[in-house]
């Protein structure tokens, strides 16, 4: 669905600039925590806040404004992680024109339509246009991880693995690690990686940065290429390509289809409740776990990822104070990385304290690309933490089982 | 956008204030500033303009260092606290005390006060107190909301959950020309902070606002006891008059912390405001068929309610008096009736009364209203005789004029009912432009009624609530500033304080330049 200006005006109304949006609901059942990242970086300024986004709207909608690149900061330093939505009071009465997520991915459009988009935004999404990836890397290099000839995979199954740019390109241990417990199964899977059935990037980097149109044109042809392949369930380890497929490509595109999308957690924790997975080694590990902000507070996936853990023999779960719908974001996501490190370092760095303190050997995430802007902040630090992916730790406890 | 521009802030000054703060605590971009631009409700923002800059101080040198840079260049400032400026009407620079100032310095529970700057928050505060055995007395705002900006400076409008209605022992300000002064004990340099009998108490000169004659940087917020005991006594009246005198009486006595009256539609409103919007489609159906102030069957019109902490036996003894006067006074106690009527009214007052957590949930009602909804009121403090003649004489204005049958309102009692504090609102549903902008017709006919010859006359005890000095640029009802009656020499007075303390008129540009 197109989206208006006018669209955003009941918001803009309701609106009432308390502030639970940017340093926490102080009421009850929410906890009070900080809770925006980008607003936090710039000393809880409140020029930089969700709040900020919609009196932003209110002077656009009254004539009073009009955008220019004098926002560029203002819009595309969000890291989009929707945590003001769930610390919203209006949000907590399930009130449905707060959206301050959809509010700015609409502002950043308007933006890109101007002309004022980020540049290095718009350098990857020509990228995603050639090459299928936002990584600069080319599109004939996007299967080299396989741990095998990829002629091995079959054309068509009932189970395709969407890998994503990031585990495609980057953290390719999160790839390998999924592609390896699916071998162990013994399951009929697949890759997407033959000419033209082949895997491009999902269009959630470009969707995030104002670039719609062109996602909506990877959008289509993912969802032709899952087709082809004749998918009753998609997997993705990538919890952004989790949301956009499974999301946003039915309700900002208009796009059907008929197979399940699930993340990789859920089909593992899937296949431990019927007794399909079952673990031979123990992990003996205390971990705390990351919620990826498109896989928790955007999908509403919280326990899976945590059971999952739990049913891995020695894995001791702590929580992090901000942890499920009130987590703290990495800092990564929403182009920020690409555009603002220093700001992604800065939350990835704050989220990096709150695991160190909870006394756990490792942080555990479901996302590759939370594990990134995590990763390099441990390095900053110094931290003695170390960092998994969900499914690294699952095929670790399954390793040389028979 | 619109504005004066006498209000530009020089490169120069801009260069200042950044080297002072850091470029992370300030913003000249104006377009960016919107979030700046009025207090939350919508009519105001439409009147208002985006301000030309931002600083946000952390510390009382910063305070200092940014009123030295506006004197010098002459910059107008507003201050602004939780919930944006007052009307931003022209521009100037916004000083945003609540992003950083947030330090609670002390808590002295046998002095009964907290020190705090202006950025704590009520829900920080209550939170601190707590292993301390205290609360304190907030309103019905969200508990996001500064204690600073709500109880010391729009004091008489949030003590609906407290105990007084002096919330401050008090306070250190800044003036305009960047001096350091406390008042009261603190002021002769103890560290105790209470009001002495020795010295003028000069508090409230800056107490209603924020910064109109100086910026407070600190506040001695009182405090109280948890109580052993924590109860609420509900009695149903059927018409106001008792209502009232049962609610005078038990303050005057000084055995309740609070006690206001609640008109039904109050109640219903709020009811289900804090029930998810459950039982609304019933109230409105019911006022389909209602007379003014009349109520279904099996309700009241009028509900008045007092919360009562302290010793086990204090309690007892005074729940049994207030349940003795209600039926003298033709009442009746319906506590349990109203928790099975009105969950989520009661989930509120369980919230406020008894468990001492701010519920937040005031604005809440947003979710079917739209916030602006009802933020338009008109408020009175009198006496309670008085009271009750005015409140019959509003009620039939309102009818008469306006066609408005189903008024809802609810009064306090101040200063142990010395104060009668009658609050009126006019619509149910005013989440349009149409609507709201009727309900700010009705609001400003009456405050000409009431400014009127023949309204002095006749009650010459009605205070208007809008004609406060000093709020006009931080205070809840900034945008009246105009309607103060600058003949009166107490006005005057205040006017020339400004001068003294304001040399170059910083800190209230437009209320000033209208008297001139």
């Amino acid at each position: 669905m197109k989206l208006k200006l006018e669209d955003f005006d009941k918001g803009t109304q309701e609106c009432i600039r308390c502030r639970n949006c940017t340093i926490g609901a102080q009421v009850p059942g929410v906890p009070a925590v900080e809770v925006c990242p980008f607003h936090k970086y710039h000393n809880n300024n409140r020029v930089y806040s969700a709040q900020s986004f919609w009196q932003t709207t209110k002077s656009l909608l009254l004539g009073d404004i009009s955008l220019s690149p004098l926002f560029t900061d203002l819009l595309f330093q969000c890291t989009t992680c929707g945590s003001c939505v769930e610390h919203c009071v209006f949000h907590l009465m399930q009130n449905p024109y707060v959206d301050s997520v959809k509010l700015v991915e609409y502002l950043r459009s308007e933006m890109v339509k101007k002309g004022f988009g980020v540049p290095i935004h718009l350098k990857f999404g020509e990228h995603i246009e050639k090459e299928h990836n936002p990584y600069m890397e080319l599109h004939q290099n996007r299967w080299d991880w396989l741990p095998f000839k990829k002629e091995k995979l079959p054309k068509t199954a009932e189970y395709v693995f969407f890998v994503g740019c990031t585990s495609s390109y980057r953290q390719k241990q999160i790839a390998k690690a999924t592609v390896n417990i699916l071998e162990k199964l013994g399951l009929d899977y697949t890759v997407m990686c033959r000419p033209g059935m082949d895997e491009w990037c999902c269009g959630s980097p470009l969707q995030r940065t104002g670039q719609e149109d062109k996602a909506k044109t990877v959008a289509e042809h993912n969802l032709e290429a899952i087709k082809k392949t004749g998918a009753k369930k998609v997997i993705t380890s990538c919890s952004g390509c989790y949301k956009m497929i499974s999301k946003d490509y039915k309700e900002l595109y208009d796009l059907d289809y008929d197979f399940e999308i699930v993340q990789s957690v859920q089909f593992l924790l899937d296949l431990v409740k019927k007794g399909e997975l079952e673990f031979a080694n123990p992990v003996n590990m205390k971990v705390t776990y990351h919620d990826p902000c498109h896989l928790g507070r955007h999908m509403g996936v919280f326990e899976a990822p945590r059971e999952l853990l739990k049913s891995i023999p020695g894995i001791e779960l702590v929580e992090m104070e901000r942890n499920r719908e009130y987590a703290w974001c990495c800092g990564a996501g929403g182009g920020v990385r690409a555009a603002y490190p220093d700001i992604t370092m800065f939350a990835s760095t704050n989220r990096i304290k709150e695991a160190e303190d909870t006394g756990a050997d490792a942080l555990v995430s479901a996302c590759p690309f939370c594990w990134r802007g995590l990763h390099d902040a441990i390095e900053e630090k110094g931290s003695k933490l170390e960092i998994f992916d969900v499914v690294e730790l699952v095929e670790k406890a399954m390793k040389n089982r028979s | 956008m619109k504005s004066n521009p006498k209000y530009e802030i020089s490169i120069t000054a801009q260069k200042e204030l950044t080297d002072l703060l850091g470029e992370k605590n300030v913003c000249f971009t104006r377009d960016l500033l919107s979030v700046y631009r009025a207090k939350p409700f919508g009519q105001m923002f439409r009147e208002a303009v985006n301000p030309h800059g931002m600083v946000q101080p952390e510390t009382v040198e910063d305070v200092q260092g940014i009123l030295k840079i506006a004197n010098k260049y002459e910059i107008p400032l507003i201050l602004a606290a939780t919930m944006g400026p007052g009307a931003c009407l022209e521009g100037g620079l916004i000083v945003d005390m609540y992003s950083r100032m947030r330090k609670i310095h002390k808590i002295d529970p046998e002095c009964g006060y907290a020190l705090v700057e202006p950025g704590v928050t009520c829900g920080q505060l209550l939170k601190a107190l707590r292993p301390h055995g205290c609360w304190v007395s907030f309103g019905s705002y969200p508990p996001i909301q500064s204690n600073l900006s709500t109880l010391v400076c729009c004091r008489a409008q949030t003590n609906a959950i407290g105990k007084e209605d002096d919330f401050c022992r008090g306070i250190e300000v800044v003036l305009p020309t960047g001096e350091i002064v406390k008042t009261g004990s603190a002021g002769l340099g103890y560290d105790m902070w209470a009001d002495t009998h020795g010295i003028p108490n000069l508090k409230w000169l800056w107490q209603p606002s924020m910064g109109t004659l100086g910026i407070i940087t600190k506040a001695a917020i009182r405090i109280h006891p948890l109580g052993e005991v924590q109860d609420i006594v509900i009695a149903g009246f059927n018409n106001f008059d008792n209502a009232i005198e049962w609610s005078h009486k038990i303050t005057r006595e000084v055995m309740v912390n609070t006690s206001m009256v609640w008109s039904y539609h109050w109640v219903q409103w709020e009811n289900y405001a804090h029930n998810n919007g459950k039982g609304f489609v019933k109230y409105i159906n019911d006022m389909l068929t209602l007379k003014p102030d009349e109520a279904p069957p099996g309700y009241y019109p009028m509900y008045a309610f007092a919360s009562i902490s302290g010793f086990k036996e204090q309690v007892e003894g005074n729940v049994k008096a207030c349940q003795r006067l209600a039926k003298e006074l033709g009442g009746e106690i319906v506590n349990e009736k109203f928790k099975e009527q009105n969950p989520g009214c009661w989930n509120k007052w369980e919230h406020s009364f008894l468990e001492h957590v701010n519920p937040g949930m005031a604005l809440e009602r947003s979710h079917i209203y739209g916030v602006e909804a009802g933020m338009e009121a008109f408020t009175v403090e009198t006496n309670v005789r008085d009271g009750k003649s005015f409140h019959h004489a509003i009620l039939r204005r309102l009818y008469e004029k306006h066609g408005l049958r189903h008024v809802r309102y609810y009064t306090r009692q101040l200063d142990h009912g010395r104060t009668s504090f009658q609050r009126y609102l006019f619509m149910h549903d005013a989440f349009d432009q149409e609507t709201l902008d009727r309900e700010i017709e009705v609001e400003e006919d009456l405050l000409k009624w009431t400014s009127t010859k023949e309204f002095k006359e006749q009650f010459p005890n009605i205070v208007p609530f809008a004609p406060v000095a000093h709020s006009s640029a931080v205070g809840e009802i900034g945008k009246k500033e105009e309607e103060i009656p600058v003949h009166y020499g107490l006005m005057e007075l205040d006017r020339r304080i400004q001068e003294v303390l304001d040399p170059n008129n910083i800190m209230d540009p437009v209320m000033r330049r209208k008297e001139e």
